[in-house]
């Protein structure tokens, strides 16, 4: 005799139990990836390419370089004198009259006077590795990738705030009230998160598996570029938030046109119709915090409107942390930016203008991620040779220049100390507007 | 109607594919849902098939083929959604919004409970042959087509997971025997 039990009809009847039905909410958020999600298809639109390579100004400003560069070592290394970099460069912007402006040659770095004591506003600064309050002195996996933001004013340095400790690419929105940047989510996607009054909330509203990162406020506030991915699905690219209704739209133009690459960085132009940004190749896409070492990487413009992209040759392989003059004539940009954090060997700051041409480097000495006082100045992160030769990130703390590269001044006296610990160190700084 | 729909989102049609999601969307879930026995996750997986679907649609040659290539996508998803949770086990869990449906009294929450467990010990694998044959109920030449084997492999993991499944059973019920003949 058998009793009624029939595993097969259990397995097949416990198989059928269970929700059926997609929720209403996934629905929604697989529409909307849709918008942001572009098709697969031959070639990527109009990209041109702006080469400086057959440009005449810079074979003249090149050579004008290695001239000077020749006459002014001797100066540089027996005088502590600054040696002059190219022809004169035409000023671009109109920086606050300071009592070293009426000096006709560049301020020799020695003589130069710290200004922190004159600082006003505040500084929001970019930290990778071991916390500055000595929290984590020894991390478990060097190179610790870890980073945090802090806030840096008269008063002292405060961290942006204690948990969690990734957080990355910040821009204070152009009002000096707002400031996004990204973070990881439970998922460990990066998601962009916008704080105000020191109260923060999330801005990304894509899927689960989405990933945000690399914010910038359009001149007028009310947009965010952002570069945008899904692993698997989507390659990366800048896309553009606005604010007020939270609709996207993505840029698909700026996909990497060249195998695996990364748009980084994106910053608009200070008209909003223009995007600058580095196309990054790795040796692999990292998990969030994890930046791999890079490969390549290369300047690009895209046209808001229309989306065509123009590639800025300036005859460097690693090039990055692009931004706008403040009258948008010219472009600043680093080499080997800080930002990739692997070894490093040179890294200095350059200026283009925006059609490729005129390429004039304004540091000599190790300088990297390129910001802009509110006065119209040059804000970057200095670095100097280690005891083997190779770059301490950060050990010479932030610098002000005007925007020839004239007038290099660290900030203040105490900050390289104050910047960096043992296992790591600021690697960029913002002034707020 | 599928077809022309298929063939509009190839083009770049968005309402389109608005519309392919709602008419295959529920069934990738159902199916989602019982390889991976989470309702976040399976909405993970459907997002991402869905989105891929949706990116590699212009390289889909034949329109018909639509639904075998997207279960395709699907399937592949909830392996990587399977393989994703072992790395990132500590995730908060949230219930079903629509609620599971009203449990069947022949099966108790013991035997749910067995079930579930010896479900989860097959690999993702076997689990996928197994729903897709007895809850979607596609024949083993087209589930071979959709994960990607020979069909005497869909064959082997069908027996395997049938027959690891029905022994968890059996072994939770010390009095019974089976009704069928071995």
């Amino acid at each position: 005799m058998t009793n009624h039990f029939d595993p097969d009809v259990m397995v097949a009847t416990w198989l059928d139990e269970g929700p059926s039905t997609l929720p209403d909410v996934a629905r929604q958020v697989i529409v909307a990836s849709i918008h942001l999600t572009p098709q697969r298809r031959d070639g990527l639109g109009p990209i041109r390419w702006v080469s400086t390579r057959n440009n005449a100004p810079l074979g003249i400003a090149t050579a004008a370089v290695l001239g000077l560069l020749l006459l002014g070592a001797g100066v540089y290394f027996v005088g502590g004198g600054r040696p002059g970099v190219g022809a004169p460069p035409t000023p671009t912007t109109s920086p606050t009259p300071r009592a070293s402006d009426a000096a006709a040659s560049p301020v020799p770095i020695a003589e130069a006077t710290p200004d922190f004591s004159s600082l006003t506003g505040t500084i929001l600064l970019e930290h990778v590795g071991s916390a500055l309050d000595g929290s984590e002195a020894d991390p478990p996996n060097p190179p610790n990738d870890t980073r945090r933001l802090y806030l840096m004013d008269r008063d002292g340095l405060r961290e942006f705030s204690p948990y969690p400790p990734i957080k990355a690419a910040p821009d204070w929105s152009p009002d000096g009230r707002r400031i996004v940047y990204t973070d990881a989510d439970y998922a460990m996607a990066t998601k962009i998160f916008e704080a105000v009054d020191g109260e923060a909330h999330m801005l990304s509203t894509s899927c689960d598996t989405c990933n945000e990162d690399y914010p910038d406020y359009s001149p007028d506030g009310t947009q965010i570029a952002f570069v945008s991915w899904q692993p698997r699905i989507s390659d990366p690219f800048i896309a553009i938030r606005d604010l007020a209704s939270g609709t996207i739209t993505p840029l698909p133009t700026t996909a990497s046109d060249v195998g695996v690459g990364f748009p980084e960085k994106p910053r608009w132009s200070p008209d909003g119709t223009r995007i600058v940004y580095a196309l990054v190749q790795r040796q692999q896409f990292g998990r969030p915090g994890r930046k791999q070492p890079t490969i390549a990487s290369e300047l690009r413009i895209v046209d808001v409107a229309t989306g065509v992209v123009t590639r800025l040759d300036v005859g460097m392989d690693q090039v990055g942390d692009a931004s706008w003059f403040p009258d948008g004539s010219r472009i600043v940009f680093a080499d080997r930016p800080l930002y990739s954090f692997g070894r490093l060997s040179t890294h200095d700051i350059y200026s283009v203008r925006p059609d490729g041409s005129d390429l004039r480097r304004l540091t000599e000495d190790g300088a990297s991620a390129p910001s802009w006082t509110p006065d119209g100045r040059i804000l970057f992160v200095r670095t100097a040779g280690s005891a083997d030769g190779e770059p301490v990130v950060g050990t010479d703390g932030l610098w002000v220049m005007d925007s020839d590269g004239s007038d290099a001044a660290p900030l203040g006296e105490a900050l390289p100390d104050l910047l960096s610990t043992a296992n790591g160190a600021v690697v960029s700084a913002y002034w707020q507007p | 109607m599928r077809a022309r729909l298929v063939e509009r989102a190839r083009q770049g049609d968005e309402s389109a594919f608005t519309e392919l999601i709602d008419l295959e969307g529920d069934r990738c879930f159902a199916i989602a849902y019982r390889i991976l026995r989470d309702v976040e996750r399976a909405q993970d997986a459907v997002q991402q098939a869905l989105l891929l679907a949706w990116r590699e649609l212009p390289r889909l040659r034949d329109p018909e083929r639509f639904e075998v290539w997207l279960h395709r996508l699907l399937v592949n998803a909830c392996y990587d959604e399977a393989r994703r949770y072992r790395r990132w086990s500590l995730r908060i869990r949230e219930l079903p919004v629509d609620g599971p449906s009203a449990p069947d009294p022949t099966v108790s929450v013991d035997d749910r409970d067995v079930l579930e467990r010896a479900f989860l010990q097959l690999s993702p694998e076997h689990r996928a042959v197994f729903v897709l044959h007895h809850h979607v109920g596609l024949p083993l030449a087209t589930i071979a087509e959709v994960v990607g084997v020979p069909i005497g492999t869909v064959k082997s993991r069908l027996h395997h997971a049938t027959r690891n499944l029905r022994a968890a059973v059996i072994a939770d019920e010390p009095g019974a025997t089976e009704a069928r003949p071995a």
